[in-house]
């Protein structure tokens, strides 16, 4: 070994501009102890949540308005109503016509343009960032779209296309083919895996729209959250007058979709690895996929550990194997996705075709060996220094603020969760770590996909395990 | 390895003495600018060249480190399309002290995060780090700027991920290089600005990439990765005095480059309309792309087109959202503005575009969609802007300025610092670009909009889903 290095070295190619350095490293000083602005919480008379954290720094205010309306809230036979109900509060409100509003944010001068209003797995998100001043504004106007919309019968055709083409693009894209069918065999509920169609799409009527928007846009199932600098006097004032006229005209909480049963082991030891056909790629989409627990799971912590130790950065195991030692891929890594009912955590990466087979070996061998061999102090205290850092940079921003406090909300998490954070990562032992390992990463509870060039990939992949054509 | 105890010492000496001869040298500016917060700037520039500015922020405990150095596709040698890209990854893998991986694995004992960005001007190296590491990242950053060193066996494995980038990100992506890299290369007639940034040709193979070589890299990084071609920027938690102390110790010794080649990077004025077609077999659906040539960095007229972008296509109060999208209905929305899809005005310093792009319906044909694009733009060329759409956009313009500015902890601050000092040789620039957008008039607007978006400054591109003919 030592005798390889020694070559190594010398074979290499060096140019330095100067040689009067230190060689090593300085020592890292103690850290900077943190603390977070106190959050204030308030609930109004109509049930609406407002939080408001203040996070030093840029002169801006963040706002997000949350709504428990998303793909998983949706009715089996409306697919697709979460997206089209949030598109259609661009258009216009009783107090705004569709220019007059596009007019008012734009004199609002939200960064970046314009507010950004999304539809996803649990939520509607509307928000924007502002100048503290323009904050109070924002917030009326965000009251007014959310609680006396206009839906002008006019637009919705043109929204139902806009949506069904949006789909259609995106399900082009090998990424999320790949990803939305491990999610598929993972057993999740389809509203999370399959598309809504466009035909379906195009037989939502206003009527549809209206019924959901009263189901689940209602201010018990909503929180208003503004973060960064802004004057909290005039923000609560002006919530609470601004949102008054929004009341729950359903009742009891809007349903997420319930827990699935977990997906059963495979029989047998074998790999199966589902192959979807894209003629002509040259390269291959892998997903490989596990189904994990939501944050609100003691699992959860040394899940996030393992993660990073597994696949978040160039030095963690996978990366530094597949990119780093092989450069079998650019993109190579893992993600720990917490959904309701439907977490998971998985590696991506897109490999050009001849090295699909040799990288998803590594892949493979890489997560055996972390259930084998485990992981020693030194690497897993590198990592969790990550985590504590990743969860400092994140906190350091309003966005990111809202982000993590949004999250514990969604899973009902302990609300000292920033405060405690470092000292439960920093808990994790090597032992919890391999038994989360062998719990969740089990290869009988491994789900493989490839979305490339079947004439290229396959014969190789038929040497690692069982190909299953997906059509 | 050598021993770094033994080290140490002499670290501790040559410090003093560097940092007292560096004193001496004066050039430091305080500065408090009014757009950033009420913190006061540090600026200054050290005897070997490199521009350090600090913008000090202690509200969170974190340090982001930016590293600019002016060297871009542009600079790449002929023959070596996306050589500058695929430089930038090998910065990673060696340098006097520090082995292949040895880098990621410092920074995440650390607790920070990386990233690198090559564009036609400028690259970049970036960490975000706790404010306890600060010292330790410059003495990496430091090291990597000091010295190269990297063996063939690690260039070829490097070479393979940059390959595997760029298939994801232009070969095999729906329109990769659509909107950018092909538009570079229709308009432009100079192959310095006329290639592919990653080095991909049009038929998805990379023969630059592949003839690269070691000796390449070398030559690259003597001539471009040196202190005086460089702007160091530590935006966070700092304290001013202390890490010039740092900066000076390890970047101090480093010494001056040889020069940058001098090339010629400027286009003749065009004047005639360009028209090309692309076939995309990953394109779900048709594309059209128009780009006008941008004016130059250094006259009024290019911060002017920033507002014209914002009276044209940004928002939805935009007159091309409001034609195209909501009068017409020929598209769902508008895309666009300087540098589209390879970053901002800010991050341009050579010939650039400003691009409008839109993906439409089979049904719906691009000559449709130009009739109508080609309105907006001939009503901004003969009338002159009213003072509440210009007011608006103006104020749009300073938005997207704050959003620049305000992007992650320290981040957008410490690249618009970085790309000023750059580009202008002055980050306090910055400042005053609020004053540039105040002072643009309606006379402004349509002058400049006569010179720069007339048909014959434009070049018109189609995008057919399909299998190249």
């Amino acid at each position: 070994m030592t005798g390889l290095l020694a070559i190594l070295l010398l074979a290499a190619a060096g140019v330095a501009h100067a040689q009067r350095a230190p060689a090593s490293p300085p020592p890292v000083a103690p850290p900077r102890r943190t603390t977070h602005q106190a959050t204030v919480d308030v609930r109004f008379d109509n049930g609406l949540r407002l939080t408001m954290m203040p996070v030093r720094g840029a002169p801006v205010a963040h706002v997000v308005l949350a709504i428990r309306a998303g793909r998983l809230t949706e009715p089996l036979t409306r697919r697709g109503i979460a997206a089209v109900t949030a598109a259609y509060l661009r258009e216009g409100s009783t107090a705004y016509s569709r220019e007059s509003l596009a007019d008012a944010i734009a004199d609002l001068a939200p960064l970046g343009g314009d507010l950004s209003v999304s539809a996803g797995d649990a939520e509607t998100l509307i928000s924007g960032t502002v100048l503290p001043e323009e904050a109070p504004a924002l917030v009326r106007l965000l009251a007014s779209l959310v609680a006396e919309p206009a839906f002008p019968a006019s637009a919705l055709e043109r929204l139902t296309d806009s949506e069904a083409d949006r789909v259609s693009s995106e399900n082009v894209q090998p990424a999320t083919r790949a990803s939305s069918l491990a999610d598929s065999l993972l057993g999740f509920d389809e509203r999370v895996w399959s598309p809504p169609r466009a035909l379906a799409l195009r037989a939502l009527t206003r009527d549809d729209v209206v019924a959901f928007w009263r189901r689940a846009y209602r201010p018990s199932a909503a929180q208003l959250y503004v973060s960064g600098v802004y004057d909290a006097a005039a923000i609560r004032e002006v919530a609470e007058r601004a949102f008054s006229s929004w009341r729950d005209t359903a009742t009891g909480l809007v349903p997420v979709a319930s827990e699935a049963p977990d997906a059963p082991a495979r029989a047998g030891t074998g790999l199966v690895i589902h192959l979807v056909d894209r003629p002509g790629a040259t390269q291959a989409r892998v997903v490989v996929g596990y189904r994990t627990v939501d944050p609100s799971h003691p699992d959860f912590t040394p899940l996030q550990v393992l993660h990073n130790v597994l696949g978040s950065v160039q030095s963690s195991r996978i990366v530094a194997s597949v990119r780093e030692r092989h450069g079998y891929s650019y993109n190579v890594s893992s993600g720990l996705l917490a959904r309701p009912s439907s977490s998971r955590w998985t590696v991506s990466a897109d490999i050009a075709n001849a090295a699909v087979s040799p990288a998803l070996r590594e892949i493979l061998a890489e997560i055996e060996r972390m259930s084998r061999d485990g992981v020693g102090g030194d690497e897993l205290a590198s990592f969790q220094t990550l985590l504590v850092g990743d969860l400092t940079i994140e906190n350091a921003t309003p966005e990111g603020r809202v982000r993590t406090l949004r999250r514990i909300a969604l899973f009902r998490g302990d609300p000292a969760y920033l405060d405690t954070f470092a000292e439960r990562i920093f808990a994790v032992t090597p032992s919890q770590l391999q038994s989360v390992a062998r719990k969740y990463l089990a290869p009988s509870r491994a789900v493989i996909v490839v979305v490339g060039d079947r004439k290229q990939i396959e014969p190789s992949l038929a040497a690692l395990g069982v190909v299953a054509p997906i059509r | 390895m050598s021993n770094s105890t033994r080290l140490m010492p002499r670290l501790s000496a040559l410090t003093c003495v560097l940092a007292l001869a560096l004193g001496c040298a004066g050039g430091v500016r305080h500065r408090t600018p009014a757009i950033v917060g009420t913190r006061p700037l540090v600026i200054q520039r050290l005897p070997n060249g490199l521009q350090v500015v600090i913008a000090p922020d202690a509200a969170a405990p974190l340090v982001h480190v930016g590293l600019y150095y002016k060297v871009g596709a542009r600079d790449e040698p002929v023959e070596r399309a996306g050589f500058a890209h695929l430089f930038e990854h090998l910065m990673f893998e060696g340098s006097p002290s520090l082995r292949a991986g040895e880098y990621f694995k410092l920074v995440v004992s650390s607790g920070g995060a990386v990233g690198a960005q090559t564009l036609y001007d400028l690259t970049k190296f970036e960490a975000t780090v706790p404010s306890n590491a600060l010292q330790r990242q410059l003495w990496a950053e430091a090291d990597r700027m000091r010295g190269w060193r990297v063996d063939s066996a690690r260039f070829d494995v490097v070479r393979n991920v940059v390959k595997n980038e760029v298939r994801q990100q232009t070969v095999d992506r729906p329109y990769g290089r659509f909107a950018w890299i092909d538009i570079h290369e229709i308009a432009q007639t100079k192959w310095v600005n006329a290639h592919s940034i990653y080095g991909d040709e049009p038929d998805g193979t990379m023969r630059a990439l592949d003839s690269a070589t070691l000796a390449d890299a070398q030559r690259f990084f003597s001539t471009y990765y040196t202190p005086d071609n460089a702007v160091l920027v530590l935006a966070g938690d700092v304290d001013p005095a202390e890490a010039n102390r740092w900066v000076r110790a390890y970047f101090g010794v480093i010494p001056r480059g040889v020069g940058r080649l001098a090339i010629d990077r400027s286009e003749p004025r065009q004047t005639a309309e360009r028209r090309a077609e692309r076939t995309d077999r990953n394109a779900p659906q048709p594309a059209l792309a128009v780009a006008y040539h941008m004016p130059s960095r250094d006259t009024p007229d290019f911060w002017t087109m920033q507002v014209i972008d914002q009276i044209l296509i940004e928002g939805r109060d935009s007159r091309m959202h409001r034609s195209l999208v909501q009068h017409h209905g020929l598209v769902d929305a508008v895309h666009g503005g300087v540098s589209a899809r390879h970053g901002s005005i800010y991050t341009t310093g050579g010939p650039n575009f400003w691009t409008v792009y839109v993906y439409h319906r089979e049904t719906t044909t691009a000559d449709s969609i130009l009739v109508v694009l080609s309105g907006d733009i001939e009503r901004l060329r003969t009338e002159l802007v009213d003072s509440v759409t210009l007011a608006r956009a103006i104020r749009k313009a300073k938005a997207d300025l704050a959003a620049e500015l305000t992007a992650g902890r320290g981040q957008g601050l410490a690249d618009m610092l970085g790309q000023f000092a750059l580009f202008d040789g002055d980050a306090w620039r910055v400042e005053s670009m609020p004053r540039v957008f105040d002072g643009v008039t309606p006379r402004m607007v349509r002058a400049t909009a006569q010179e720069y978006l007339r048909s014959s400054n434009r070049t018109i591109l189609t995008v057919r889903p399909g299998a190249p003919r």
